[in-house]
């Protein structure tokens, strides 16, 4: 929170967003008209299930968006340069040194057959011009810091010598070698144990301390939401349907999913009888509804909401809702 | 044997007691490595070691623990789907351990699995018709016409529609998929289910609708459920009582209110504390951060096997390994040094 309130600078800011897949059996807009903004040491949490589309938002973000999907509407401002208009080369440049990115799995996403330490300094050599020795020390610096005991002669090892957690240390060190500005984290501890990823979120959030680095993270896990985010964005069906600071949405959600969610999941006190549900399951993409995407799960939904899509609405200077009820035109309950 | 004790041996006499469907007594599974070039036996996994508990008629007991700590290997020897390595099971009162497949096969009735995962266990080249009614099949029941009649009345009773049948895997979602899943289990009128991670691969909207199904059907045919989860909410939520493993033992075991408040295993309190909670205002607050990752269960530990990331671990911790003892209202744990 301090650092938020120091600096109010943009290091992102992403308007209005459209990534589409073009498949055989139609368009699928993953993405329909995203907007965000992360500010300089901001832990924004994009939170949404599967199909929501906020995995491709972080692919959208390092132009990482493999055919049949492709970027056709918005912008992408990486401090003040737009990334949408980077050629190739300029985008490599910024990728794993600027903004670099840990995935969910970290076993695929090492390469099995180099060393760690080779992997590590990769992108020093690349980035920072470093020759391989003092690549390989370096190295051997970022696991200390990333809390992997003998360093030393782990640099050395292979990644199936290694456990998932140490795995996941390792991205995280290759993540950080350049000193990122943007760190974009997709479900960094989902497959992780929670007393690992209690040690995971813990080192983040130090890093996050020590170098002012902003954060992207990527969950579904709405407990690890609470623990990290400064701000939180809500997806569903590919649109933001809520975004506001990490306590207005935990403590007075404005969107029908935003609240679902949230009282869907077991309570950690009380043992109540039954968990509330939200019925019905997300939408095919290929035959999205006309109106609100929520509406048919949605147990405020009035003709209005399947009629018509409603617009983004700000609701307070820093929350923005997308949904009926907050709007002039809500006669219903 | 330490471990047994006095706790069991109040126990002893209840193979007998109509209120237990199952007791395990000393339970063991050791996996062996081979290795070498001869393959011959290098040394053992001890994914299971010498556990015993009962499971009451009726209830839910959870199963908790982190990866590789013998949890869902635990709840397979119970079904007799792995061989024991020593100790015994006992399902109403007979002893199951020593009998062969064709002996076990009338009991498999009686006791069904259900699995984490949606996407592989289910037959992708068979329809959800076929992969019930083989169920219902292989142990003869009815002709063909009944046993369409009996699949059309599990999939309504999960919440699916009879004309589901004729579809496949594939044309269903992950919480669909989990309920043909529960259809399945449910095909021959159990008594009992293990249920292994059932919502872990679930979206969290989809987790409340299976868990209150799971509920609501456990009421209605009176059947009694071994819930194993790393998901600490969801067990806390469905459970009566719930059992914490590590490293192949079962370190505490109690009802479910006092293992969350009152709980007397530093391994169990640390996992609580590392659990995140969903408010953003408890952030950060009286965390135990546990230092490494779990030991190997080829080697494990000496002593409390728990001692090596033990905020309290004394010398005694290194050298006696802690008895599974009764602390009291048939609250269970293994520690030298139990948190008052």
């Amino acid at each position: 929170m301090s650092t938020q309130a120091v600096q109010q600078k943009t290091l992102i800011e992403i308007t209005d967003l459209k990534t589409y897949f073009y498949t055989e059996d139609g368009v699928v807009p993953a993405i329909d008209g995203v907007s965000f903004k992360i500010n300089k040491g901001e832990t924004l949490a994009i939170v949404g299930e599967s199909g929501s589309g906020k995995s491709v938002t972080s692919l959208s973000i390092m132009r990482l968006v493999q055919p049949p999907g492709k970027i056709i509407n918005g912008d992408i401002v990486f401090n003040g340069e737009s990334l949408l208009d980077k050629s190739d080369a300029e985008m490599r440049a910024i990728r794993g040194n600027k903004i670099s990115m840990i995935f969910q799995e970290p076993m695929t996403s090492l390469n099995p057959v180099y060393r760690v330490g080779d992997q590590i300094s990769e992108s020093l050599i690349l980035h920072q011009g470093m020759s391989r020795k003092e690549a390989l020390e370096q190295a051997v610096k970022l696991l200390k810091l990333v809390g992997i005991p003998e360093a030393e002669r782990r640099v050395k090892q292979y990644p199936h010598e290694l456990s998932g957690g140490m795995r996941q240390r390792v991205m995280i060190a290759m993540a950080l070698a350049c000193k990122p500005e943007l760190l974009i984290a997709d479900e960094p501890t989902t497959a992780l144990d929670v007393t690992i990823q209690n040690q995971i979120l813990e080192l983040m959030k130090e890093l996050k301390e020590k170098t002012n680095t902003s954060i992207l993270l990527i969950t579904h896990d709405l407990g690890v939401v609470a623990e990290m985010a400064d701000r939180v964005v809500v997806m569903y069906a590919g649109q933001i349907v809520e975004q506001g600071d990490v306590y207005t949405i935990f403590e007075n959600p404005k969107h029908p999913y935003t609240e679902g969610l949230l009282r869907s999941m077991p309570s950690y006190g009380k043992r109540t009888d039954k968990l509330h549900v939200i019925e019905g399951v997300v939408p095919n993409p290929l035959r999205l509804p006309k109106g609100c995407r929520f509406a048919p799960r949605c147990q405020y939904a009035t003709e209005l909401c399947h009629a018509e899509m409603p617009e983004i609405t700000q609701v307070t200077e820093d929350e923005v809702v997308r949904c009926w009820k907050h709007t002039d035109r809500w006669e219903g309950q | 044997m330490n471990q047994v004790a006095e706790s069991i041996q109040l126990h002893e006499n209840d193979t007998k007691n109509e209120n237990i469907l199952l007791q395990v007594k000393h339970i063991k599974k050791h996996f062996p490595i081979k290795g070498g070039l001869f393959g011959r036996i290098q040394a053992h996994v001890k994914a299971v070691d010498d556990i015993s508990f009962n499971i009451y008629r009726g209830e839910t007991l959870g199963l908790v623990g982190e990866s590789g700590c013998g949890k869902s290997t635990a709840g397979r020897t119970i079904l007799k789907l792995i061989e024991p390595t020593g100790g015994s099971i006992h399902f109403e009162g007979r002893e199951i351990t020593r009998l062969k497949e064709d002996e076990m096969r009338p009991l498999r009735k009686d006791m069904q699995l259900i699995f984490q995962d949606p996407f592989s266990s289910l037959n992708p080249r068979l329809s959800v018709g076929d992969i019930i009614g083989r169920v219902l099949k292989i142990h003869g029941m009815g002709n063909a016409q009944e046993r369409e009649d009996r699949v059309k009345e599990l999939l309504s009773l999960v919440g699916l529609s009879p004309y589901h049948i004729r579809r496949y895997p594939h044309e269903f979602s992950g919480g669909q998929r989990q309920r043909i899943g529960i259809a399945r289990a449910l095909a021959l009128n159990p008594k009992f289910i293990v249920l292994d991670e059932p919502v872990s691969a679930l979206d969290v909207s989809i987790q409340a609708q299976i868990v209150n199904l799971l509920e609501e059907l456990q009421e209605k045919f009176n059947l009694t459920y071994l819930f194993i989860s790393h998901g600490l909410n969801v067990v806390r939520h469905i459970s009566d009582r719930v059992g914490v493993m590590y490293l192949g033992k079962l370190v505490e075991l109690a009802d479910a209110d006092t293992l969350f408040e009152a709980h007397k295993h530093p391994y169990t309190q640390a996992l609580i504390a590392a659990n995140p909670i969903a408010n953003p205002r408890l952030r950060g607050k009286k965390k135990i951060i546990l230092e490494g990752d779990v030991p190997s269960p080829i080697n494990p530990p000496s002593g409390c096997r728990f001692h090596t990331r033990c905020p309290y671990a004394q010398p005694l911790c290194k050298e006696v390994e802690p008895e599974f003892k009764d602390h009291g209202n048939n609250h269970f744990a293994a520690c030298h040094f139990p948190i008052a």
